[in-house]
């Protein structure tokens, strides 16, 4: 749009300081600097990911999804536990407050029990989220490891974790797993599964009881987990740290 | 006088939502990473989550950590089907580190996130 600009010369107003632009002209274009400004931040927080790396590649699903207000009706028909009332023993303290990946809200978290064991986590929460179901994993004051899957898959039992202790690492070399030391294998999975088979190394395997729909152990070297969902149809999946 | 305010202005604006964006999360180590171990170390930042995952959607074996200064793990590794998220409080300096743990190359992303929610 043309900007017109008067050419007759306008004095300087009484008091004004005699800088070598009329009020007016100076004052347009600090209007021009700050909407201008605004819309080019505007344009480019638009137009631009929340991640800033070198990388073409969008940043997960996990980091967009809007915070849901209320249990989805698919994930509490599968998950007796999300079916139950909260009680004050499901309330867990963010790390930092804020929604979890997938849009999960904490408010509408379950906690479980855990048996103890050496590697096991301090909290254990199931969490709905946007689409995915969560396990939100309290490991330290600081420190808390989150699982999501979607529903559809969750429903199938596939959202399991495994967690290990740091192993010391040979000089120079980046920390790596120990594939054959102890794990902590946690799970959730439907209604209708009461025990899930954990198979280990040299192919060792360990029956696990269910309770709320979550199991955990800790395995040495774990592989695999087996279990049959209702309608008897037996699933395996791979595991490993 | 009001095209050069325009481009500063604009200039500013850009700058300003760069700042901002760059200030609350980081992509590092997007690539084909080998299997059974194939690693990435991310840059440092005081994280408070650490994400990564798996790109090519098949939902393979992913591990991840995050590194002290020193290189040395800090918590738990922590190792899922796809993706696998950590929350951390933000009070250190502390680099992402993604894993390949399936027996296949795959196509891996980390996502350092900082001064963001994450319970």
């Amino acid at each position: 749009m043309p900007v017109s600009v008067s050419s007759t010369p306008q004095l300087p107003l009484p008091g004004a300081a005699p800088a070598g632009l009329p009020r007016s002209l100076a004052l347009r274009a600090a209007v021009v600097l700050v909407v201008t400004a605004g819309t080019a931040a505007g344009v480019a927080t638009l137009t631009a990911g929340p991640a800033t790396g070198s990388s073409p590649s969008s940043p997960p699903t996990a980091a967009r999804l809007p915070e849901i207000r209320a249990i989805p009706s698919a994930e509490s028909a599968s998950f007796a536990i999300l079916r139950r009332e909260r009680a004050a023993t499901d309330r867990f303290t963010a790390i930092r407050s804020g929604a979890g990946p997938f849009g999960a809200n904490p408010a509408l978290a379950r906690s479980v029990a855990l048996p103890s064991a050496p590697l096991a986590p301090r909290l254990v929460s199931v969490v709905p989220a946007n689409g995915s179901v969560c396990l939100r994993i309290l490991l330290a004051r600081d420190l808390a490891s989150w699982q999501c899957q979607p529903a559809s898959r969750a429903d199938r039992g596939a959202l399991r974790v495994v967690l290990g202790p740091v192993a010391p690492r040979r000089t120079g070399a980046p920390p790596s797993p120990s594939p054959a030391g102890e794990g902590f294998v946690l799970g959730l999975v439907p209604d209708g599964v009461p025990t899930v088979t954990i198979t280990a190394a040299h192919g060792l395997t360990r029956t696990i009881v269910v309770h709320s729909n979550v199991y955990a152990a800790q395995v040495h070297a774990p592989k695999a987990i087996a279990f049959t969902l209702p309608g008897h149809r037996t699933v395996s999946y791979p595991v490993r740290y | 006088m009001l095209i050069a305010a325009a481009l500063v202005g604009a200039l500013l604006g850009v700058l300003i939502a760069s700042q901002h964006a760059s200030a609350s999360a980081t992509n590092y180590c997007s690539g084909w990473e080998p299997p059974n171990g194939g690693e990435c170390v991310g840059p440092s930042h005081n994280l408070t989550a650490n994400i990564v995952y798996d790109d090519t959607g098949s939902g393979s074996w992913v591990c991840e950590i995050v590194v002290n200064a020193n290189g040395d793990g800090y918590g738990y590794w922590s190792c899922g089907s796809g993706e696998t998220e950590t929350c951390y409080g933000g009070g250190r300096a502390l680099r992402g580190l993604v894993e390949n743990a399936s027996p296949y190359w795959l196509y891996m992303n980390g996502t350092e996130f900082y001064n963001t929610g994450c319970p």
